[in-house]
């Protein structure tokens, strides 16, 4: 996010601010080791995590415009010694959407985003960090991003034939089996293309990468963008 | 071949890749309906989940319990350690009874040991019951679902095989025509075959009845109409009490198939007058799968195939991609226990999106297994763990905030230098279907380094 | 000398799950979940008709001949388990064979369960014959509205321990969609499923 989409940690940080925090972004952060980890090498990912506990211990709160890295944090953190920098690290790292309705516990936001969009709910974000109920699960439906972009002052969210389906980025999956994995972006795309959706919206940028790559090369008229640019979009 | 290899090759035909998904697409929204009708449903499958934990935890005890009810009952208990010991039993008992014909219905345990084939090259015919184990017995393939086992195949291929075989119609794709052709065909053999064979859905160890669940009624054709009746069970497949059952077959064919019950739901539990019944204890690796602590729950699965249903990948790439008796993502980690090189790469033919799990009636943490089985891959030096040492050196370069940054604004500039990135580079595997992300003038870390300096 | 192998068998098979094993989990207290649905005779033959099964309803078993009539006018070999039936072919022979030809096939069910149409029947009310329900082309099975019960859970506690060689549920006339997803009513078993509900 830091080289490629800058502008969703620019919104994020900009969010943040706005509503009241003190932000810090740690320039020495590196990575959360998460793309090793789930290539099977999750032994060669422990010195970043090592690195990772090093950078944010400080903090009293640690937010990521990523649900995959913070369950990857939360979930897979277990393979360091459980110290109580470690502990802390892995109780305080928090996805944007858990930080805004659970800690800060916004009503409303003053944003303004009248458009037509499709929201991918990321697995990790989904059925990893339980910000909202998997379509498998026979429990009462809660959505923490739902709930975030119905505060969106003129925005319009279409109706998914699959609401969760992955949109197989999956990692190293994404080369590892291309050609799985570009067709099931292809079919979120068609999905939120055929709705009506001109923007496709998700909480992980590594989803909205894979998915704009198969945009930008079959042209198809859809944009992508991080939640957390509409949640901090005053006009547009 | 690897599952990615299969995938790609099944990827090409894409009408029928769509064609395939939403066949399965399907048989999970009816899983999602048949759901909503039951209020308990998650906590049914919690009860399932320690039920199953509970017996696996005291499986020798059970068995022992389930092999004396079943004695007393008159059936014969035998235990075979591996598939090879299976099939010499069910070789033996038929040639105590010079039988040559045998019924088989539905049972992934006998895939699992190639009894067919064995039995084959001891000139025993054996006829698959099940219509779909019987259209892909006739084409000579495994099936490519644990319950569906033909749904990879199209009516007009089905049409094609049944003219060739059972001599229907030429063109003839009505699949009401077709099966009741079938049934015709497999009605005679019920009547000739001189035994038949089931799997076990569920082993009650309190009372020694085996509960088969189908929805054709062909296994209890079978054992009914012939005097030795055999049924083969893998050790798993216990549970305590016959009141369990209730929880069992409410989950089952809801996460199956959708129905909120099979269509037969039959308890054997002694040989008819005259008869005999068998019963087959199988191990066949499943007490090696019980001593590893991260993987064992998979021995809970009730061979429901929810899973597969809901697997965006198995949907796309078919069950024989895999090249396992079970296939999809409870073959993914169950097999790699048996065979870690030839099944290594199952684990990888995953997002990790977690929609196994969150189906599975039994609780099984499928995603997670997944996970650690990719870094028992990797620690033995598979391919498909990649290189180890390339591995490390990315995982310090990882955790080194210098080499990280720099190697990440080459790789921003760089792709600055090709405004039109869309060819470029399009040998990559990533970007033969994919552009490359538009590289920014500046990195986050720059905007805010000028944040911190206009302060 | 085979049966020593099959003791070795077992006891390599137990030795090895007894070092492998969990620690003890304990077994979970199920509770006897009861339907939330007001009317269980309404839901089971809304399930019942749903799966493909046709129901119908007699004040009196004496009824359950013109019932039967009325649904196979043509039907040429009849068989009853069921006492009052007088007009029917009854089991004399034990050979299960010779029950192949059978058109409809008259029985009467134990207990039928509301959440899925099902219905337990045992070989004694079989009259020993456990493929007829599966042999004859068509099933007639007589349940009485006092029986059903909401849930398996109801079930399984009301049949008990088990008494009986063999017993089995049955939800509905045989069916596939093995062939392409396609609904095909009649596979190997049962063509259809008459269920007659008596009070």
């Amino acid at each position: 996010m830091d080289q490629f989409y800058p502008q969703a940690a620019i919104a994020t940080y900009k969010l943040l601010l706005k509503l009241g925090c003190q932000v810090e972004y740690p320039e020495g952060q590196t990575c959360c080791g998460q793309p090793l980890a789930n290539a099977g090498n999750e032994l060669a990912s422990k010195a970043s995590y090592a690195h990772f506990i090093e950078m944010f211990e400080k903090f009293d709160y640690i937010v990521a415009p990523s649900g995959s890295c913070v369950y990857h944090v939360r979930h897979h953190f277990d393979l360091l010694e459980q110290t109580e920098s470690v502990k802390k690290v892995r109780a305080i790292t928090l996805d944007l959407s858990e930080f805004l309705l659970d800690v800060l516990k916004i009503k409303s936001l003053p944003a303004k985003f009248p458009h037509k969009v499709g929201l991918h709910q990321s697995c990790h974000g989904l059925r990893g960090l339980h910000l909202g109920t998997s379509s498998e699960l026979a429990l009462k439906p809660t959505s923490k991003l739902h709930e975030l972009l119905g505060m969106v002052e003129g925005l319009t969210l279409v109706e998914l034939d699959r609401k969760d389906e992955c949109c197989g980025f999956g990692g190293t999956f994404s080369i590892k089996e291309p050609d799985i994995s570009v067709k099931m972006g292809k079919d979120r795309i068609r999905d939120h293309f055929s709705k009506g959706a001109e923007i496709i919206i998700s909480g992980d940028m590594s989803c909205l990468m894979h998915l704009e790559g198969i945009i930008s090369r079959q042209k198809i008229p859809i944009k992508v963008m991080h939640i957390a640019e509409i949640l901090n979009a005053e006009e547009l | 071949m690897s599952h990615a290899k299969k995938a790609a090759i099944f990827n090409k035909d894409e009408a029928r890749t769509d064609w395939h998904d939403a066949s399965l697409w399907m048989v999970r929204k009816k899983r999602d309906f048949a759901v909503t009708e039951i209020p308990e449903w998650e906590f049914l499958r919690e009860f399932a989940s320690d039920i199953k934990s509970h017996t696996l935890s005291k499986l020798d005890e059970y068995l022992e319990s389930f092999e004396k009810a079943a004695t007393q009952n008159g059936a014969i208990v035998h235990w075979a350690t591996d598939a090879k010991e299976h099939n010499d039993i069910v070789l033996s008992i038929l040639n105590k009874h010079h039988a040559k014909k045998m019924v088989k219905s539905k049972s992934m345990l006998t895939e699992e040991c190639h009894l067919n084939d064995f039995l084959d090259a001891h000139k025993i015919e054996v006829i698959d019951s099940d219509l779909g184990e019987r259209i892909i017995q006739l084409l000579d393939e495994p099936p490519s679902h644990i319950v569906l086992p033909a749904i990879h195949l199209k009516k007009e291929e089905i049409g094609e095989l049944f003219h060739k075989e059972l001599h229907t119609e030429k063109g003839a794709t009505d699949p009401q025509y077709l099966t009741e052709a079938a049934r015709h065909h497999l009605r005679e053999k019920f009547h000739t075959a001189q035994v038949a064979l089931t799997g076990v859905n569920f082993g009650i160890a309190e009372t020694g009845e085996v509960v088969v669940c189908t929805n054709e009624g062909n296994a209890d054709m079978g054992v009914h109409l012939t005097p030795v009746q055999i049924h083969s069970m893998g050790i798993e497949k216990l549970i305590p009490r016959r009141s369990d059952l209730a929880v069992f077959t409410r989950l089952l064919a809801r996460s199956a198939t959708g129905q909120p019950i099979t269509v037969f739901t039959s308890h054997h539990r002694k040989p008819k007058n005259g008869g005999e019944m068998h019963i087959i204890l199988v191990d066949n690796g499943r007490t090696t799968q019980l001593g590893k602590p991260d993987f064992r729950n998979s021995l809970k699965c009730i061979r429901c195939g929810a899973c597969m249903n809901t697997c965006p990948i198995y949907r796309r790439s078919g069950g024989h991609s895999y090249e396992s008796t079970i296939p999809g993502p409870i073959g993914s980690i169950l097999t790699p226990g048996i065979d870690l090189k030839k099944y290594g790469n199952l684990p990888f033919a995953s997002t990790l999106c977690g929609s196994c799990t969150d189906v599975c009636p039994v609780k099984i943490d499928i995603h997670d297994q997944l996970y650690k089985w990719r870094q028992i891959v990797s620690d033995a030096g598979l391919p498909e763990g990649g290189n180890k040492t390339l591995m490390g050196m990315l995982g310090s370069g990882l955790a080194a905030p210098r080499f990280f940054h720099r190697l990440g604004n080459l790789g921003r500039k760089i792709l600055r230098l090709f405004p039109g990135n869309e060819k470029f580079l399009s040998f990559t595997i990533w970007t033969r279907e994919r552009n490359l992300p538009k590289a920014p003038v500046e990195s986050f870390r720059d905007w805010y380094a000028k944040q911190a300096k206009n302060e | 000398m085979q049966n020593k192998q099959r003791m070795s068998s077992k006891a390599s098979i137990l030795s090895k799950i007894k070092a492998n094993k969990p620690n003890p989990w304990p077994l979970p207290d199920v509770p006897v979940f009861q339907t939330s649905a007001p009317d269980k005779k309404k839901l089971f033959i809304q399930i019942l008709e749903r799966g493909g099964s046709k129901v119908g309803y007699v004040d009196h078993i004496t009824k359950v001949v013109d019932v039967v009539a009325s649904f196979f006018p043509d039907r040429l070999r009849t068989l009853s388990t069921l006492p009052y039936l007088e007009d029917t072919e009854k089991i004399t022979i034990l050979e299960p064979e010779f029950y192949e030809g059978t058109d409809v096939a008259i029985v009467e069910g134990v207990l039928g369960v509301a959440e899925n149409g099902a219905i337990w029947i045992t070989e004694k009310e079989l009259g020993g014959i456990r493929v007829l329900p599966f042999i004859t082309q068509h099933l007639v099975m007589v349940v009485s509205e006092k029986s059903l019960v909401g849930t398996m859970h109801e079930a399984y506690k009301s049949i008990g321990s088990p008494n009986t060689d063999f017993g089995v549920f049955i939800a509905g006339p045989s069916k596939t969609a093995d062939i392409e997803q396609s609904l095909v009513i009649g596979a190997q078993g049962a063509r259809s499923l008459l269920v007659i509900l008596t009070p």
